[in-house]
């Protein structure tokens, strides 16, 4: 019987670009900024790493097909290196990639790398769904945007519980204040700058009943790790804190959300399976007492609100009370998006994974500087691409090694 | 919990009266997808009284999801006496307001509104006592 | 006895007051102000001719068996392809049996009452049975002359047989003369027209009085025997003219809707002929006629029948169903008189897969979903297992149509950054009555209109079009309903 990858791998090294509208360099320059610290974090050559992953999503903007542009930019030596794509998930989906290849015992040090270039497009944001785009939804399905899509979900999730849609926006708001208040603190942040609940609450709406704060934007970044066995880590470390990954799960609609009539569309059906999953696999019996800290995929502010409950730490259709409580703030019980988030820091969709696991990687180290949560122990990472009835879901908690 | 964001309205002189904060005018209020910026103050005779609105412009520039933007109008309500001599620490001017909580009138000012500027989009400035 | 069984209408919901159009033009034009009274019907900019005709048949086919339609004759001037027959993507948007005649008829404003004869003549020589007949405009016209402001956009449908016939077929009269009123050439957008007052004393004031005559010499019926009598003619005074010289009076002429919704084109006699029959008791005759390169006048006779008609939208139900076209400027770029910026992740390359849209035809355009036989799930689109988590059957998938059920909205939003002609784009998840759901477009709404739980109906929508390659692409879209 599997029991997953818990205390099986270890985390030697990591790395991260600025993020933000990097138009002085491209996506090999981005993947060199994430790698140099990650290898030189990590204390170990490059003709080291023995496989590799590669996780980018929009191929046809950015770096192109395979997994040629990390072997080719790194010059690694002629090892397997393999390109995921999974939406939201490919950054994360780069790592479990690297993490059960060391757990398997097929290799002893290997890369995760993402990386994703969107200011080449001359436009603002993704590119649109259409005819190229693989599948035929597009002749039938609407022209949805992903604001449109979550601003879907908090209509219905607002139905669902009751909650008048002026108190579900300032709970949003106040899920966004928070955020922007990290990013402050964080050089690394695309966008620095605090804003006021009133800020929030003003702004025009981009998609009813989303406003301009409640949704994400694109940027350029890249981040890195470097994973091996926790034995290596420790000859390589011998005096330093390890971090070793407590569980990787991912969960994947089919279709009931949107196809069967179940759905109320008032949570994510696969966060709320994945999370589940990932706590077994950790051992955490009560989430809301275990884990120390979270980097959510807080895409649009409805986003992070409805995964608190998925996640089983806020009860379902309450999740505003935690929020206007304070438990997620940077001082608060389970500090949620110390780094700023997405909200601070675009989505390069292929290294958000990434750069969320960087932001606990340091955490756990006691390297966050001005954003250092105290003495925490187990922190959480979330994904979520595509949008709320049809998506991937992925969860990864990372932690301190217990010898 | 209330939010710390608005003391001023601590201080509200009447029951139905609020201490509305003037934002700054022609000055970008940022977020990652865009931002918006208020150009100008208008006060628009309702009845035999003054309403007043502050008309925005948003630009959504860099979302995740393409390139967009709207007029805005923001009603922080009705005015009351002395509006604009108080003053924050910071200088910025306090108006004590009625502000409009009324869906039936809210529907009404919105149409007002939207028959003398080109705006997609009516909101209401909403006081600390709409927190659940 | 053989004759109309059954009728539908469609105008579409917005209008333009014609003083919009005035207002924005009359200091180029200022004659039309003679004119411009009252409102025209407007398509929304996902409506065209093709998707007017299907609106009207599905009104016409209400409480109807489609199984038994046996011709579908679709008549316009306006359909959106040249080559590649109109009234077949009609029939499939209509799941109508594929063992059916099918063709189009065009190029004549005379177009719908000349597909009425045809088609009764067939029913009358017994080669068919069930006849669908729709006329459908959506004349293009330059901004800033009279026409913009006589044309309206519009459908109707009859379904023609000899069972429960409402209204019997007396006869018909066609006369055909090349008077060129206006014409459009081959690869043209627009009409070329002449003088109106050449058209107006030599063509309808001659034309429309001669087919008359004449359909009342065969019948042997003189004119006080009618009832209703129903013709085109958008100068409105040259309208009672000639109902003067035919000895009409005022209760038998049929207005010419200039003030309600303009002229309809191709499909005005239909629409016409609809009304007609809204308002028409048992024993009431009707005379019809369509004007173009001639005449055509046709009689019927009400029958007992019109009292069991199921209730429908119709004509008049449409003409009700009304919503203001806030500016001139919409309307132009609803009819692309008016080219605007879309940005680049506005452009939507590429084409359109014939093979995958013929795999999927009855999916796209019928909106046929899928049954599970072993749970009874309906589901959308179909797929080969079972979508119901405590099913999961594979293969036992029958056809389940969705086109005429009520939904209710699950979810919704008004997406601003979405590009789309009229912004917001408005669309959501929309939970059918009996079972299934899918994401749809919303339209002929507005946002503040839409709430959780409101319940939608069905219509058929142009989806896209496809500048560079000519294609249009039709799909459904979701109409909320207020009080629903």
């Amino acid at each position: 019987m599997a029991t997953g990858i818990k205390d099986k791998v270890a985390v030697i090294g990591m790395g991260c670009s600025r993020f933000g509208e990097r138009w002085d360099v491209g996506a090999q320059e981005l993947m060199v900024e994430a790698f140099q610290e990650c290898i030189g974090d990590a204390g170990i050559d490059r003709q080291e790493i023995q496989a590799a992953w590669f996780g980018t999503c929009f191929d046809e903007v950015n770096v192109g097909k395979s997994a040629l542009p990390l072997s080719a930019t790194l010059r690694l030596p002629n090892i397997a290196v393999t390109r995921t794509e999974n939406f939201c998930a490919s950054g994360t989906e780069a790592f479990r990639g690297a993490a059960y290849a060391v757990a398997s015992g097929a290799y002893d040090i290997c890369l995760a790398l993402g990386v994703e270039k969107l200011k080449d497009t001359g436009y603002g944001g993704l590119p649109n769904f259409g005819p190229g785009m693989g599948s035929q939804a597009w002749l039938w399905m609407p022209n949805m945007t992903a604001p449109g899509a979550f601003a879907m979900l908090a209509s219905s999730y607002g139905a669902a519980y009751g909650i008048p849609e002026q108190e579900l926006k300032r709970a949003m708001a106040r899920v966004s204040v928070k955020s922007h208040a990290n990013g402050v603190l964080n050089p690394k942040a695309h966008l620095r700058k605090a804003v006021s609940l009133d800020d929030v609450l003003n702004a025009p709406i981009v998609a009813h009943p989303l406003g301009l704060f409640d949704c994400c934007g694109v940027s350029d970044g890249a981040a890195c790790a470097i994973v091996t066995t926790p034995e290596i880590a420790r000859g390589l470390k011998p005096t330093s804190e390890i971090v070793t990954i407590k569980a990787i799960q991912l969960a994947l609609s089919n279709g009931s959300e949107a196809q069967f009539g179940a759905w109320r569309g008032d949570h994510f059906v696969t966060t709320s399976k994945a999370s589940a999953r990932a706590y077994q696999e950790a051992g955490i019996a009560d989430p809301r007492k275990e884990i120390s800290m979270m980097e959510l995929h807080d895409c649009f502010s409805i986003t992070e609100l409805v995964t608190y409950e998925d996640l089983h730490i806020s009860e379902r259709g309450k999740a505003r009370f935690d929020v206007l409580d304070g438990f997620f703030d940077l001082s608060g019980t389970i500090p949620c998006q110390p780094d700023g988030g997405l909200k601070c820091f675009g989505h390069p969709i292929g290294a958000s994974g990434l750069r969320m696991l960087y932001e606990m990687y340091l955490q756990l180290l006691g390297r966050a500087g001005e954003r250092q949560i105290k003495n925490p122990r187990l922190g959480l990472t979330h994904n979520l691409g595509g949008m709320p009835f049809m998506n991937v879901s992925s969860i990864t908690i990372v932690g301190r090694h217990q010898e | 919990m209330p939010s710390r964001d608005r003391d001023n309205d601590q201080k509200r002189s009447q029951p139905n009266l609020h201490q509305f904060v003037h934002p700054p005018l022609e000055e970008e209020v940022r977020a990652i997808g865009g931002g918006y910026t208020y150009l100008r103050e208008v006060l628009m005779p309702v009845g035999d009284r003054q309403l007043l609105y502050l008309l925005g412009a948003a630009v959504v520039d860099t979302s995740c999801c393409g390139v967009g933007g709207c007029g805005f109008a923001l009603v922080p309500g009705f005015l009351g006496e002395q509006a604009g001599l108080e003053r924050t620490e910071d200088n910025g001017r306090v108006s004590l307001v009625e502000p409009i909580s009324d869906e039936r009138l809210r529907r009404e000012i919105t149409a007002l509104i939207k028959q003398t500027e080109m705006v997609q989009e009516v909101r209401f400035w909403c006081t600390k006592e709409e927190v659940p | 006895m053989i004759g109309v069984v059954s009728y539908g209408g469609y105008i579409p919901r917005l209008r333009l007051d014609r003083m919009a159009i005035y207002r924005t033009l009359g200091w180029f034009t200022p004659a039309t102000l003679a004119v411009a009274q009252g409102e025209r019907s407007v398509c929304n900019w996902d409506e065209d001719s093709l998707s007017m005709a299907v609106e009207a048949s599905r009104d016409c086919l209400a409480g109807m068996d489609r199984k038994k339609v046996d011709a579908l004759y679709l008549c316009s001037t306006t359909l959106p392809y040249a080559d590649r027959q109109n009234a077949g993507i009609a029939a499939t948007a209509l799941n109508l049996p594929a063992e059916m005649a099918t063709a189009d008829i065009t190029s004549c404003q005379r177009a719908g009452t000349t597909g009425l004869i045809t088609a009764l003549e067939a029913i009358g020589g017994g080669s068919r049975k069930a006849a669908l007949v729709a006329a459908s405009d959506r004349r293009e016209t330059r901004g800033g002359y009279f026409y913009e402001m006589w044309f309206g956009d519009g459908a109707a449908s009859v379904l023609l047989g000899s069972q429960d016939v409402i209204a019997e077929y007396l006869g018909s009269h066609s006369i055909t003369y090349d008077l060129a009123d206006h014409y459009r050439g081959a690869q043209k957008r627009f009409d070329y027209m002449w003088e109106e007052r050449w058209v107006r004393e030599e063509g309808y004031a001659k034309f429309i009085p001669q087919a008359i005559e004449g359909l009342l010499q065969k019948t042997g019926l003189s004119i006080s025997d009618f009832a209703h009598v129903a013709y085109p003619c958008f100068f409105t005074r040259e309208h009672r003219n000639i109902g003067k010289r035919l000895g009409l009076n005022k209760d038998q002429l049929l207005g010419n809707l200039h003030l309600e919704c303009g002229e309809t084109g191709a499909a005005h006699p239909l629409v016409l002929l609809v009304t007609a029959l809204e308002r028409a008791n048992p024993g009431d005759r009707i005379l019809v006629a369509g004007f173009g390169q001639g005449c055509d006048a046709l009689a019927f006779r009400v029958t007992g029948a019109i009292r069991s008609l199921p209730p429908r939208r119709g004509i008049a139900g449409s003409l009700a169903r009304k919503a203001p076209l806030d500016s001139y400027a919409k309307f132009a770029r609803f009819r692309d008189l008016l080219d605007l910026e879309y940005g680049i992740r506005g452009e939507l390359g590429g084409q359109t897969p014939m093979t995958a849209l013929y795999r999927d035809r009855k999916m796209i355009l019928g909106l046929m979903g899928a049954r599970c036989t072993a749970c009874q799930t309906p589901q959308f689109p179909p797929q080969p297992y079972c979508v119901n988590p405590e099913c999961g059957a594979f293969d036992q998938m029958e056809e389940y149509h969705f086109s005429e059920r009520l939904g209710r909205v699950v979810m919704y939003t008004g997406d601003r950054l979405a590009v789309t002609t009229d912004p917001p784009a408005i669309y959501g998840l929309v939970q059918f009555e009996g079972g299934g759901r899918m994401l749809l477009d919303f339209t002929d709404c507005a946002l503040e209109e839409v709430s959780v739980g409101l319940g939608v109906r069905m219509s058929f929508r142009k989806r896209w079009y496809d500048k560079e390659r000519g294609y249009t692409g039709y799909f459904w879209k979701a109409v909320p309903q207020a009080n629903a």
